[in-house]
């Protein structure tokens, strides 16, 4: 298909604005469990993502049949023109970009998936684990975009390396790494180890405390944070008014030692040089040693709050692509060190919020929850829940470490790049009955 | 489609094979706070096989050009497993099914959905809401290597709503979701202004209402937060791939066992139903994604634990015959053990009688936050509505009282059971990709004594 034929077909028909995104998308995936693959996939898709505007009216699609994609939107722009106008739109970026050239591994392609599975598996058998579990991925994407205004093409790829290994006692220990890098994967039996060693560390569990806590959270754990966090950083929420990022711009209210940007520039697999309104993406600070610094904007959601775009959209619906936090100084063994009462936690999952204006919310620690005395782990714990305030908890980061991994999981963690973070006071909860 | 789908099948060497093809027409208008956000349409199909030999191998392609490709891999993938993948046989069908629609899809002008949400925006005086009404028409076939043949055409309506309301500085939140299997007859059978209008007085209320007293009260749980307890603890742990560890990095795995049938979970007045027959229900359906027949299911029955949910994967792995549970949430989805209605079969008592015996007790109408953990045993109900009982009356509104409870915990002090039963609608996440479907939960009103409430 050549986009831009087709945009400027699409451009005479009763439209002002148009923004077409072509996606080419070949991902390969092995999902194992019991130490044993159980399936292998793979998706060989083509789609076109469609933005029209016609004034303040907008409509939106995605074709997958791309071969009607000229007779589906000329059908798309009669409904068009029958909409109500949308207050909230102020157009798509009319500025000329200049993008960051765009990077890609392409010996990721040529990797063994099945080979890499095998040998995560063995790995974590090798430091104890009973049972293994687990999912790889490899995407290649080939993405080309055209608006009135700007066109660009971006061929990405990366892998997903998820880990899940069990003791004799059914805890768990995880990893789950992510990279557009082959380099970071060479050895993925050393990812195996590591979910393996956390498994075999927890041995049989007791049931866990409630009360005040100091927290070391693993990457992954506060990844799962700070992925809930950011949507709500996006400038719909704000707008609506249900955020608890709402009226903070400028505001100091996180601890000094939290920054945390959204870095798609940054190279490991949310990676992207343009937003769907072909704005050249950029590191956004959105917290910066504590301060709220920007909200995620298209350049339609920063008109309306009179500021310029960060390269997010979602026109409508400006969303964050990659979550990179500054690192500290001291090792994740000094942080550590400095528990004289605490937890060390590796993994977080449904996490869910009463409060979306405030940041009441709570979730469920997994994967390795471990009791800290005078910087020993004393005994692995189970059947706890963190149940806090999102900005008590920013507020209260003691300090992150220098380490930093790269981590995704599911739909629960986008791709980060953060370090260990401490964080003081953090209020576990457990049930009654 | 039949006649490619047919050359596909008959072109796969394997032991099993089975080909689906999916088209899904769907419209979305998205409302927030009195502006028409965005209008967005559909047209999603293609086409997918599984493939069983020495292992599994699974393609999926929207590109026709891609097709041969992809089944091809999918025959190399699925050569690449150890041998063993058990598969329970069954039976063959054939047949077609759809659902009426009594005011069908197609007709319901565009216009006519954005001044039905308008509407209901205008009448809240809420500072903060959104909208959200979806329609799609699912367009099914599947076929296998056995010989079963299922056509299917399935629509569903569904509207969401998220509303936060602020009182003296002290916010209030609610979210729902009501979906059908069926037309736009979802605005006959449910007055969503009226809802919403209830709904927006409740949050007030409660938003000047103190925070829910400590200690241990007799409860008495609404519908919507039965449903959603029958859905997190009863219907997930009984998802045998679940209970088998196939999930267990992703959504996890069951505290229950293979070997559990027939234990104790809870009091004997507690039963829990799956049933993906229910007429109008969101999760509706015929035949599964396997093309197995769909029945009713007793996941708990009379307080034991009682039958699990099975593809053909898990049945085949606990040598039992699959009850039709496989779902795919689409075209390019893996069909996996998965709920549908969910529900606590309702018992002989009226509201009032439930309520009448209680001295100190707590009404939680309805739920805001809830999680669960990954073996389905340790949960957290937060109240959204929620109100005093005192004496047997209903008395002040409450703010947020918590339920911190495992599942035996929940399912024991179970003590009496009301005869009314709702449902409301979800999007139940399971899988990975991750795999949204359509489901219901519900029951009615549930008595539990001596909870320690926070």
């Amino acid at each position: 298909m050549d986009l831009e034929k087709l945009i400027n077909k699409v451009l005479k028909m009763d439209v002002d604005e148009v923004s077409l995104i072509l996606e080419e998308r070949d991902r390969r995936q092995i999902r194992y469990s019991n130490n044993r693959i159980d399936i292998s996939k793979l998706w060989l898709q083509k789609s076109l993502q469609v933005f029209l505007a016609k004034g303040k009216k907008v409509f939106s699609t995605t074709i997958w049949d791309v071969n009607k994609a000229e007779e589906m939107i000329q059908r798309y722009v009669k409904i068009l023109g029958n909409l109500p106008e949308n207050k909230n739109f102020f157009g798509i970026n009319p500025e000329k970009q200049s993008y960051n050239r765009e990077k890609m591994d392409s010996s990721l392609l040529d990797m063994d998936l099945e080979w890499i599975a095998r040998e995560v598996i063995d790995g974590a058998v090798e430091k104890g684990a009973r049972r293994v579990a687990g999912v790889i991925y490899r995407d290649h994407v080939k993405r080309e975009i055209a608006t009135n205004y700007n066109s660009h093409k971006e061929e990405v790829a990366g892998i997903d390396i998820v880990v899940r290994a069990f003791n004799e006692y059914r805890n768990a220990g995880q990893e789950a790494v992510t990279t557009a890098e082959s380099r970071d994967i060479e050895n993925p039996r050393e990812i195996g180890e590591r979910a393996g060693s956390i498994a075999s560390m927890s041995g049989n569990p007791k049931a866990g405390k409630e009360g005040k806590f100091k927290v070391l959270f693993h990457p992954l754990g506060f990844g799962s944070l700070v992925s809930y966090s950011m949507q709500f950083a996006s400038a719909f929420m704000i707008d609506s008014g249900m955020s608890f990022f709402a009226d903070k711009l400028g505001k100091k209210i996180f601890s000094e030692k939290f920054t945390l940007y959204d870095d798609p520039t940054f190279f490991c697999s949310g990676h992207r040089t343009f937003d769907e309104e072909a704005t050249a993406t950029r590191r956004t600070p959105l917290v910066e040693k504590g301060m709220v610094k920007n909200y995620l904007h298209s350049y339609s959601t920063a008109k309306k709050f009179d500021t310029t775009t960060t390269g997010n959209a979602g026109i409508i619906r400006p969303q964050p692509w990659q979550a990179v936090m500054e690192n500290g100084s001291k090792s994740h063994e000094d942080l550590l060190n400095d528990i004289d009462r605490g937890l060390f936690i590796v993994n977080l999952w449904y996490t869910r919020f009463q409060d979306y204006r405030n940041g009441d919310f709570s979730t469920i620690p997994r994967d390795g929850i471990f009791y800290i005395e005078n910087g020993e782990i004393k005994e692995s714990w189970k059947g706890i829940r963190v149940s806090d305030n999102m900005q008590r908890i920013f507020s209260s980061i003691l300090d992150v470490s220098k380490e930093r991994m790269k981590v995704k999981w599911w739909d629960e963690v986008l791709p980060s790049y953060l370090p260990y973070v401490l964080v003081d006071g953090v209020n576990i909860t457990r049930s009654t009955l | 489609m039949e006649d490619l789908m047919r050359k596909i099948l008959d072109g796969i060497e394997a032991k099993y094979a089975e080909v689906r093809y999916i088209k899904v027409l769907g419209e979305e208008v998205v409302v927030k706070n009195g502006v028409v956000e965005g209008v967005s349409s559909s047209e999603e199909g293609g086409i997918a096989v599984r493939i069983i030999n020495e292992g599994v191998g699974f393609a999926a392609t929207n590109r026709m050009d891609k097709v041969e490709d992809a089944v091809r891999v999918a025959e190399k993938l699925s050569r690449k497993g150890d041998g063993n993948v058990p598969f329970s046989q069954e039976k063959t069908y054939e047949d077609s099914w759809s659902v009426e629609e009594k005011k069908r899809i197609e007709n319901m002008a565009l216009e006519e959905k954005i001044k039905y949400l308008l509407d209901i925006d205008r009448a809240l005086k809420a500072p903060m809401k959104i909208q959200t009404l979806h329609d799609k028409i699912v367009e099914k076939i599947y076929m296998n290597s056995e010989g079963t043949l299922i056509r299917a055409r399935i629509p569903r309506v569904e509207y969401f709503y998220m509303m936060g309301v602020m009182v003296d500085g002290n916010f209030e939140q609610s979210y729902r979701q009501y979906g059908i299997t069926g037309g736009y007859e979802i605005f006959d059978m449910y007055d969503l202004k009226g809802i919403l209008l209830e709904e927006e007085e409740a949050l007030t209320k409660v938003a000047r209402a103190k925070k829910s007293p400590e200690g241990v009260f007799d409860l008495v749980i609404g519908p919507e937060v039965a449903g959603i307890i029958a859905h997190e603890s009863c219907g997930h742990p009984s998802e045998a791939d679940r209970i088998l560890g196939r999930e267990a990095a992703q959504a996890g795995e069951s505290f229950t066992e293979p070997d559990m049938v027939g234990e104790r979970i809870g009091s004997e007045i507690v039963n829990v139903v799956d049933d993906p027959t229910i007429e109008h229900s969101f999760g509706y359906y015929r035949y599964d994604e396997e093309g197995i027949p769909a029945r009713r299911r007793y996941l708990y029955k009379e307080g034991r634990i009682n039958e699990f949910l099975h593809n053909r994967e898990s049945a085949g792995k606990m040598g039992v015959h699959s009850n039709a549970a496989a779902r795919s949430s689409s075209w390019n989805r893996e069909p996996i053990a998965r709920m549908s209605t969910t529900f606590f079969e309702p018992g002989d008592y009226s509201f009032e009688e439930l309520v009448e015996d209680v001295k100190m007790g707590i009404y939680m109408k309805s739920f805001t936050e809830w999680n669960i953990d990954d073996i389905r045993y340790n949960q957290k109900y937060v109240g959204r509505e929620a109100y005093l009982i005192e004496n047997g009356e209903i008395k002040e509104p409450v703010k947020r009282p918590v339920l911190e409870i495992t599942t035996p915990g929940f399912y024991s002090r179970v003590d009496a059971i009301g005869k009314d039963l709702e449902f409301y609608a979800g999007t139940c996440g399971k899988g990975d990709p991750m795999q949204g479907v359509d489901v219901w939960m519900g029951g009615p009103h549930i008595r539990l004594r001596n909870m320690k409430m926070r």
